[in-house]
């Protein structure tokens, strides 16, 4: 009996490679704007987008967000859920910097601690990290550390 | 024609497998982790002292003018007054009319892109001199005094290290940053020197 051989990227190690990278960008991320919401409300606000009400409950929910779904993708539970989650943020946030560099803002992105003005270098991770989400969504939790256990009825026989 | 079939029934795969997704369960576990992680976000900041409001306020504007000392910033709720160690930024037409007023301008960029071009009377000192001694036009300045630091564009960090540098080890009190550095004043034609070996207003 042969083994048939997996191609590189529908490997289980390769998929759960791909959402450890992107929940561990998305832990690193939120950690900055989880203590210092009102930095971040400020960020958000140089893009002038949304309106000003609404600026500090953006800043004081989003990071969370962020922070539950990095956890949840580099633990390998519900990654799905977590993946189009984070889809959906990326989505928002190349809208948001995309629109930036259209109007030629030179504004700190409020991406992560760290970041430089380059917004359209912004642009192409957000990007490459929506593929990955993206591959993440369709190919599930990929390789896991911890099985999942066994139902009790299999455990019974 | 077979490349076309392949690329039509990956597509097919793909997007088959995107659909046939338990869509149902991952709508409501995605709902689920916003109203747990967004509620975790709230009470932390009710816990928080002081706590931000949940409505925007804008924050009290401080406006600079040549000769003010430098205001102390109380730490407000909610941002990292230490990380950026305040520094006033300087916008384009706030450091021509500093210039005007002739405050001293210490370039930070190296020294072989200060002799390409610079703001005309200003210091060259990139950080790695600053950090053993002070030249000699600075070193006789009041300590008082209002000292503009700049580099290269906004995006630089040696006019910030500069300035801090400045500020902690020569004890200069009122340094300020022009945010738009060389870049911009070159690009708004105000006076430089040392460009192509002439000068210009």
């Amino acid at each position: 009996m042969t083994e048939e051989r997996i191609p590189f990227y529908r490997h289980p190690r390769a998929i759960a490679a791909s959402r450890i990278l992107v929940g561990l960008f998305f832990l690193y991320a939120s950690s900055d704007k989880l203590f210092y919401p009102a930095d971040f409300a400020e960020a958000i606000r140089n893009y002038r987008m949304l309106p000003e009400w609404s600026l500090n409950l953006i800043a004081l929910t989003l990071p969370w967000v962020e922070f539950a779904c990095g956890m949840l993708l580099v633990s390998g539970v519900w990654v799905r859920s977590a993946a189009f989650l984070v889809s959906f943020m990326l989505i928002a946030f190349m809208g948001g910097l995309l629109s930036a560099v259209i109007r030629d803002l030179d504004i700190d992105c409020g991406c992560y601690h760290g970041a430089s003005h380059d917004l359209p270098r912004r642009v192409m991770e957000d990007a490459i990290l929506f593929w990955l989400t993206l591959y993440v969504i369709v190919k599930g939790p990929g390789y896991k550390l911890v099985p999942e256990a066994q139902p009790l009825r299999e455990e019974a026989r | 024609m077979g490349c076309e079939e392949t690329n039509r029934a990956r597509k097919e795969v793909f997007w088959g497998a995107l659909l046939s997704l338990p869509w149902r369960s991952i709508l409501g576990r995605s709902c689920l982790i916003v109203i747990i992680s967004s509620s975790v976000g709230l009470l932390r900041n009710w816990v928080a002292m002081p706590s931000v409001p949940w409505i925007y306020e804008r924050p009290v504007q401080v406006k600079f003018s040549p000769g003010d000392g430098q205001t102390s910033v109380e730490k407000p709720a909610g941002t990292n007054v230490e990380k950026k160690e305040v520094l006033i930024g300087l916008n384009l037409e706030d450091a021509f009319e500093e210039f005007n007023f002739g405050i001293a301008f210490v370039d930070a960029r190296e020294t072989e892109e200060f002799m390409k071009g610079h703001i005309r009377n200003a210091i060259s000192l990139p950080v790695a001199l600053a950090e053993q001694e002070l030249p000699s036009e600075l070193a006789n300045l009041n300590r008082s005094e209002r000292v503009i630091v700049y580099c290269d564009e906004s995006v630089c960090d040696s006019s910030e290290e500069l300035g801090l540098l400045l500020k902690k080890r020569y004890g200069f009190e009122d340094v300020c940053v022009f945010r738009g550095g060389w870049e911009a004043w070159l690009n708004a034609g105000y006076p430089q020197e040392g460009l192509r070996g002439g000068s210009s207003s």
